[in-house]
C-alpha cells in the first residue's frame, strides 16, 4: 500500500494546484470579466479532457501568480518527460531553434497544448497513424524549405504516403506498419548522417529488422551486411536495394526490386567505377547479363526469366567461394535446377557471365568475329554493286 | 493529261532553279575571289544541267513505271507467249519460306535488339508478351524446316527438281559472268553476259538461302533442345543465330527486295512468285541462252516430226 503512504503528500498538492487555478482562470477563464483583461484565455473544457488533466497550470507554467506577468510561459515538459526530453534536445528541431524559434517545433507543436491526449489514444494527433500527418504537414511546405535549405527534399517526404509502409498504414489501417517515428525515432528525430541516428547507414539494417527480423538477419550475414559491418559504407543496406520513402512492395512493378527492374538496381553499384574499380569487382557482370537471354527477356518484360537475384540470392547473396552461396560448385545444379528441369550436369558447369567480345567465352567469340568480317564485306559488296547498276542504268537512259 | 504534263514540267523547273540558286550561294563561298563571278557562273550551270538531268532521268523511270498508260499498254499489248519458270511445286515452296522468314524475322530480331522501342513495342504490345513472340517464332521455325525438308525432297525426287538443282551448281562460267557484268557495269563492255536458266546472281541467292537455312535451323535446334547440349554449345549456337539472322535480314532486304521489288525493272512487285511465268521478252532479255535451248529443241521436235510424217508418206507410197 505505498500509494497510501503518499495520499496525503497527493491530496496537498492536488489542493494547492486547484486554489492556484482558481486564481489563474480568473484572468485566463472563460468568464466575462477575465475577457476583458485581454489576456490569453485557456480553454479549460480542453484541458478537462485531456490526459494532463489532473495537472495544475503551474505544473507546466512556471509562473508567479502573485506578480504582473506578460509573455511567453516557460514550459517544463522534461519534468516529468524526461527521456523524451533528452531526445528531443538531440534533435536537429533544437539547433534549428538557434536560428529560428517561431518555425521549429517544440512539444507543444506535435502533441497539442492543454487539450493533449495519450499517444496510445486514437484521437490523439500523435497516435501512430495520425502521428504522420504532423510530420508532413510542416515537411511538406515549399516556404519552409525556401527558408530552411537543409530541410530534405519535400517531394521525398511525400513519397512516403505512396510506399508500401505508407498506404498499409494509412489507407489500410495497419497499425503495426512503420509511421515517421518509427525509423527516424521519435523526438530525436536525428538526420541520418548522424552516426547514432537510427537511419544512419550502418543502423537501417536493424531499423528495418525491428519489424523484418527474420529478413534483416539473412542480410547481416550476407556480403553486403558484412561489409558494412567491416565500416565500408559503400556496400548496400536495405534502403539502397529497396527505396527509403518511397519504398514498394516487391510485387509492385513500380518497386526498385520488382523482378524486371533488379538488374537496373544492382547496377547502380555494380557498374559504377567508384565501387567497382575500388573493391575489385568484375566490372562486366551487369553488361554479360544483359547480353545473355536471361538479360534480353528481363529487358523484353518478361517476368518469369532470371535476374541477378535468381541466382545469387535476394538477402542471403554470398561470394561464389562460401559454400553458403547459390552460386558455389556445390548449389550451381540446384539454382539452375529451380527454373530448368531437365538440364544435363554439365550445362550448369558452363561459364555462366560471358561475353561475345571477350575471347574467354571460347567460340562464341570467334563466331561474333566471323560475322562482323562476313557481314560487313557482303554488305558492302552488295551496295557497290547496286551502285555500279544504278550508274550503268543512268549512263543507258542518257 | 497534256496540262498535267505542263504543270509537272513547271514544278520540275521551280525546283531546279531554287536547289541551283542555294548551290550558287555555296559556291560563292568556296571559289576563290580573284576567280570572280564568271567562275561561280560557270559551276551554277554546270551544277545546273546536272540537276535538271537527274531530275528528268528519276521522273522518267517514275511515270514510265506508275502511269495509267503503261498499264493500258500492259493489258492491250498482244498476248505474248509465256514460259513457265517456277512450277507450282516450287512457288509452294517459295510461298511457305517467305511467311516463314517474316514471322522469323518479326519475332527474331527484337531479340537482337531488345533494348530499343520499337522491339519493346513489336514483343510487348504487338504479341502481348515474350512468351507469346517466342511461340509464334517457334512456329515459324517448323514452317522453315518444313520447307527445308520439303525441298531436300524435292530436288531428288522430282524431276524438275533435279534438273533445276543440277542447274543451280556454280560452274566456272558463273565467275566469268561476275566479272562481265562488272565490266559492264563500269562501261568497258557494250553490253552484259548472257545468261541460262540460273544467272550468277540467282545461284547466289540460292546457295545463300542453302547456307542460312543449314545455319539457322542448325543453331536454331540447338537453343530448342538446349537441354542436350553443354553450355558453350548453346553461346556458339545463340550468337550463330543472332549473327546470321541479322546478315540473312540485311541480304533480304538489300539483295533480294531490290531485284524483286525496288528494281525499276519490276518495281512495285515481279509476280513470277505467283504466276510462275515469263514472257517471251523476258525470256529473250533474262535467259537468252535458255530460250535458245528451248526453241532449239522445239525446232528439233518439229523437223523431227515433218521428217516422220515425209517417212510415213514415203513408205506408203
Amino acid at each position: 500500500m505505498k500509494v497510501l503512504k503518499f495520499l496525503p503528500v497527493l491530496a496537498l498538492l492536488a489542493v494547492t494546484a486547484f486554489a492556484a487555478d482558481d486564481e489563474c482562470l480568473r484572468c485566463h477563464g472563460q468568464t466575462a470579466a477575465a475577457k476583458e483583461s485581454g489576456a490569453p484565455t485557456v480553454m479549460i473544457e480542453a484541458l478537462a479532457g485531456s490526459i494532463h488533466s489532473g495537472l495544475g497550470c503551474n505544473d507546466c507554467h512556471n509562473v508567479n501568480p502573485n506578480i504582473k506577468h506578460v509573455g511567453t510561459a516557460d514550459i517544463l515538459c522534461g519534468k516529468c518527460h524526461l527521456e523524451a526530453a533528452e531526445g528531443y534536445a538531440r534533435s536537429p528541431h533544437v539547433k534549428g531553434r538557434e536560428v529560428s524559434l517561431e518555425d521549429i517545433p517544440t512539444c507543444i507543436t506535435c502533441h497539442g497544448g492543454h487539450e493533449i491526449l495519450a499517444t496510445d489514444n486514437p484521437e490523439s494527433v500523435t497516435n501512430h497513424r495520425n502521428s504522420v500527418k504532423i510530420c508532413i504537414k510542416c515537411h511538406e511546405d515549399e516556404s519552409l524549405r525556401a527558408k530552411f535549405d537543409i530541410l530534405p527534399e519535400p517531394q521525398m517526404i511525400k513519397a512516403y504516403e505512396n510506399s508500401v509502409h505508407g498506404r498499409a498504414l494509412m489507407v489500410e489501417g495497419n497499425m503495426d506498419a512503420p509511421a515517421c517515428v518509427d525509423c527516424h525515432g521519435s523526438h530525436s528525430f536525428m538526420p541520418s548522417d548522424d552516426p547514432e541516428s537510427p537511419v544512419f547507414k550502418t543502423h537501417i539494417s536493424g531499423t528495418c529488422g525491428a519489424c523484418h527480423a527474420e529478413i534483416a538477419g539473412e542480410y547481416n550475414s550476407s556480403v553486403h551486411g558484412a561489409a558494412l559491418a567491416e565500416g565500408i559504407l559503400e556496400s548496400p543496406t536495405c534502403t539502397d536495394c529497396h527505396g527509403e520513402h518511397d519504398i514498394k512492395a516487391h510485387l509492385d512493378p513500380d518497386s526498385r526490386v520488382y523482378t524486371t527492374n533488379v538488374p537496373k538496381t544492382c547496377s547502380d553499384c555494380h557498374t559504377s567505377e567508384k565501387v567497382v574499380g575500388k573493391f575489385g569487382l568484375k566490372p562486366d557482370r551487369i553488361a554479360t547479363f544483359n547480353e545473355s537471354y536471361h538479360g534480353v527477356a528481363i529487358e523484353l518484360g518478361a517476368t518469369n526469366f532470371a535476374n541477378c537475384a535468381s541466382c545469387h540470392g535476394v538477402h542471403n547473396i554470398y561470394p561464389q567461394s562460401d559454400p553458403r552461396s547459390l552460386i558455389n560448385a556445390a548449389n550451381i545444379e540446384q539454382t539452375c535446377g529451380r527454373c530448368h528441369d531437365d538440364l544435363p550436369a554439365d550445362f550448369a558447369k558452363g561459364t555462366v557471365h560471358t561475353s561475345a567480345s571477350d575471347k574467354s567465352s571460347g567460340g562464341k567469340f570467334y563466331v561474333r568475329k566471323f560475322y562482323i568480317w562476313f557481314i560487313s564485306i557482303l554488305i558492302l559488296g552488295f551496295i557497290i554493286y547496286r551502285i555500279l547498276e544504278y550508274k550503268r542504268r543512268v549512263k543507258r537512259v542518257q | 493529261m497534256e496540262d498535267n504534263k505542263k504543270l509537272a514540267q513547271q514544278q520540275r523547273d521551280n525546283l531546279i532553279s531554287e536547289l541551283s540558286d542555294n548551290i550558287l550561294k555555296t559556291a560563292k563561298t568556296i571559289v576563290r575571289p580573284e576567280d570572280g563571278d564568271r567562275k561561280v557562273g560557270e559551276i551554277a550551270a554546270e551544277i545546273r544541267q546536272r540537276l535538271s538531268f537527274e531530275a528528268n532521268v528519276l521522273l522518267n523511270e517514275a511515270v514510265t513505271r506508275l502511269s495509267p498508260a503503261r498499264l493500258y499498254k500492259e493489258i492491250t499489248d498482244a498476248p505474248q507467249r509465256t514460259f513457265q519458270r517456277f512450277g507450282k511445286n516450287f512457288r509452294f515452296q517459295h510461298a511457305l519460306m517467305f511467311i516463314s522468314v517474316i514471322i522469323l524475322i518479326i519475332t527474331g530480331m527484337p531479340l537482337k535488339f531488345p533494348t530499343l522501342g520499337i522491339s519493346k513495342f513489336i514483343v510487348v504490345d504487338v504479341f502481348g508478351g515474350l512468351e507469346n513472340s517466342t511461340l509464334i517464332h517457334r512456329i515459324g521455325a517448323v514452317g522453315l524446316i518444313f520447307v527445308g525438308v520439303w525441298h531436300l525432297g524435292y530436288i531428288t525426287i522430282s524431276r524438275f527438281g533435279r534438273r533445276d538443282f543440277l542447274l543451280m551448281i556454280p560452274r566456272p562460267g558463273d565467275i566469268k559472268d561476275f566479272f562481265h557484268t562488272l565490266m559492264f557495269f563500269v562501261g568497258r563492255r557494250s553490253s552484259g553476259p548472257k545468261f541460262g536458266r540460273f544467272s550468277f546472281i540467282e545461284k547466289f541467292d540460292y546457295w545463300a538461302v542453302y547456307w542460312g537455312m543449314v545455319i539457322m535451323i542448325g543453331s536454331g535446334i540447338i537453343m530448342w533442345f538446349k537441354e542436350w547440349f553443354p553450355k558453350y554449345l548453346y553461346d556458339i549456337g545463340r550468337e550463330a543465330h543472332s549473327d546470321e539472322g541479322l546478315l540473312a535480314t540485311l541480304a533480304i532486304v538489300i539483295w533480294h527486295f531490290y531485284n524483286v521489288h525496288f528494281n525499276p525493272d519490276v518495281f512495285p512487285m515481279s509476280w513470277v512468285w505467283w504466276h510462275g511465268n515469263l514472257t517471251e521478252d523476258e525470256m529473250k532479255h533474262h535467259h537468252p541462252l535458255e530460250y535458245a535451248e528451248i526453241i532449239e529443241a522445239e525446232s528439233k521436235r518439229i523437223i523431227e516430226q515433218q521428217e516422220k510424217l515425209e517417212q510415213a508418206g514415203s513408205d506408203e507410197k
